[in-house]
């Protein structure tokens, strides 16, 4: 397991201007996922098997008694009974995650913009505790926030709308969707989100990750085929899993796999009385986060109408981000948007507020309605969110009035250009296309990442 | 003298990234420090006293060999020489095993 690090491009990196390219049909451009030199991987190897000896050799001081051991330990008591605390697996944790454990969880005490403040710790015997001093380290440069289009400020013009609504509706919602927290505000952002996208109708909910796990056990159920991409997030995993249908995993963003599985499907249906399967659907992502790589879109909704299988795409990175005007991977390729069936993306990355959306046909969005776990247990949008993402929306829309947003869409196209490139010819390792704005490093040895 | 000292002072930052030690503590650093360079040093050592002899014997044979293809015999008879010769000169530097 190569170690890596994983940037975002965000807004305000200074670059030179050239207009966006043209979105009718373009041709995927070439991914790369470069394979390191062979010292860098003998030395990363190396690397790890000096931690992994001294990990061995603290342990059986930890085990002796001649080191005072920090991690939890069981009673002499319970010495004998089943293990509470697995020690081996811990291995790591022990032994290399606590030397450098300093560099992550740092709070934060600013608002994520281009650079924030962070609080500065101490730590006595080697990141086992920590203490905060007081002071803050100030104007470090923001280099991971999903912050892409800036719209998670605290500029007090921008935010007049907000603190307006929040005057008017308060904080908590104190409701389900289905029961008393149907607001006219979500109501109102709904139709938004559905011109946004170009569809018919759209339905938001109160988190991301649970937009996903909630959802996907409404719209499949035992007796349906998922079809996931190696490289899907968490979310889509555990959705896929609740809903109890047959999950099979093609390799990431090959389309052979892919269409291998498809006529497997069709041609076999279900495992044991090969009765044809209910639904299949595809899980996508439009740009993975892990590697910065954007999905063949023109190839998999060629593939879902030549087999009648159903599009679920997650556009949670790419809706804002890419696309001439912020649309997502739909308007990147110059595809139809009622191509896709389940269209479904997060405000977290690109409008700085939280939830998700589900969006598509309203037959779909109106049995999602009745259906979908989340409307019914899990507590509405709050109104100060909801109005953020209402005006980030609108801003990048143009219905405000100003050129602000579709600035902010054409800056972050020139600054992940500029930004890939430069760190190409630096002769970093870069994984990932070339149009997406989240750029992974590969660093690969240990002590280079921390 | 001064940029000598900062490029040695990142040479000697890059071996520790390189390594991995850079994530141990001081007190094991210099455990793996001694450790490698005695360890380096030995090679070397090892290196300096027996490659020249091993190589000039291992030539010796060879040609022996190439020049005298049918008689076995005395190929045998000239690598035994040249075992002694080995010998001879390991017990030069203090009685060395051979």
């Amino acid at each position: 397991s190569l170690t890596n690090v994983t940037m975002t491009v965000c807004v305000w990196l200074p670059s030179h201007s050239a207009g966006p390219p043209s979105s009718r049909q373009r041709f995927q451009r070439p991914e790369s996922f470069e394979n390191p030199p062979m010292y860098v991987a003998v030395m990363t190897y190396l690397g790890f098997g000096i931690v992994t000896l001294f990990g061995y050799f603290r342990d059986f001081l930890r085990a002796v008694g001649l080191e005072k051991c920090h991690i939890a330990r069981e009673r002499e008591e319970q010495k004998d009974f089943v293990p509470l605390y697995q020690d081996f697996e811990n291995f790591y944790t022990r032994n290399l995650y606590m030397r450098v454990r300093d560099n992550w969880n740092r709070p934060i005490c600013s608002l994520p913009g281009p650079v924030f403040d962070v609080m500065e710790r101490v730590s006595p015997d080697y990141n086992w505790t920590f203490s905060l001093t007081g002071k803050t380290i100030d104007n470090v440069i923001n280099m991971g926030s999903y912050n892409y289009l800036g719209f998670a400020e605290n500029d007090g013009d921008f935010l007049k709308t907000v603190a307006d609504r929040t005057q008017q509706y308060g904080l908590g919602v104190c409701s389900t969707r289905q029961e008393m927290g149907n607001l006219a505000i979500h109501e109102e952002l709904e139709q938004l989100v559905a011109t946004f996208l170009g569809v018919e109708s759209s339905m938001i909910f109160g988190m991301g990750f649970a937009t996903n796990s909630m959802n996907i056990p409404a719209l499949v159920g035992k007796g349906c085929l998922i079809l996931s991409d190696e490289l899907n997030h968490t979310s889509l995993i555990l959705g896929a899993r609740l809903s109890g249908a047959t999950i099979w995993v093609f390799k990431h963003n090959n389309m052979q796999s892919l269409e291998r599985l498809l006529r497997e499907a069709v041609c076999s249906g279900q495992p044991r009385t090969h009765r044809p399967w209910r639904k299949v659907l595809i899980m996508v992502e439009g740009i993975y986060s892990m590697e910065g790589s954007v999905v063949r879109l023109p190839d998999i909704v060629a593939l879902k109408k030549k087999y009648k299988a159903y599009l679920y795409l997650d556009e949670a990175h790419s809706i804002g981000a890419v696309g001439p005007t912020g649309r997502g991977v739909t308007e990147l390729f110059g595809l139809d948007p009622s191509d896709i069936d389940v269209m479904m993306g997060t405000f977290t990355k690109s409008f700085g507020a939280a939830g998700g959306y589900i969006a598509g046909k309203k037959e779909l969005v109106d049995s999602l309605r009745s259906h979908s776990h989340s409307a019914v247990y899990a507590s509405a949008m709050s109104p100060p969110v909801t109005e953020q993402i209402l005006r980030a929306m609108k801003c990048i829309m143009g219905l405000d009035g100003t050129t602000v947003g579709q600035a902010r869409v054409h800056q972050l196209a020139e600054n992940t250009r500029y930004f890939r490139s430069r760190l190409q010819e630096m002769g970093f390792i870069i994984y990932g296309n070339d149009d997406s704005p989240v750029v992974p490093i590969l660093l690969y040895m240990p002590g280079k990442v921390v | 003298l001064a940029i000598g000292d900062e490029y040695l002072g990142w040479l000697y930052y890059q071996y520790l990234l390189i390594t991995s030690i850079y994530v141990l503590e001081p007190w094991e650093q210099s455990i793996f420090n001694s450790v490698f360079f005695s360890s380096v040093a030995m090679v070397i050592y090892t290196s300096y006293a027996f490659v020249p002899v091993h190589v000039r014997l291992a030539l010796k044979f060879f040609s022996g060999i190439c020049g005298e293809q049918p008689e076995s015999t005395m190929a045998l008879k000239q690598w035994m020489d040249g075992m002694d010769d080995r010998k001879e000169i390991g017990n030069e530097k203090g009685g060395l095993p051979t």
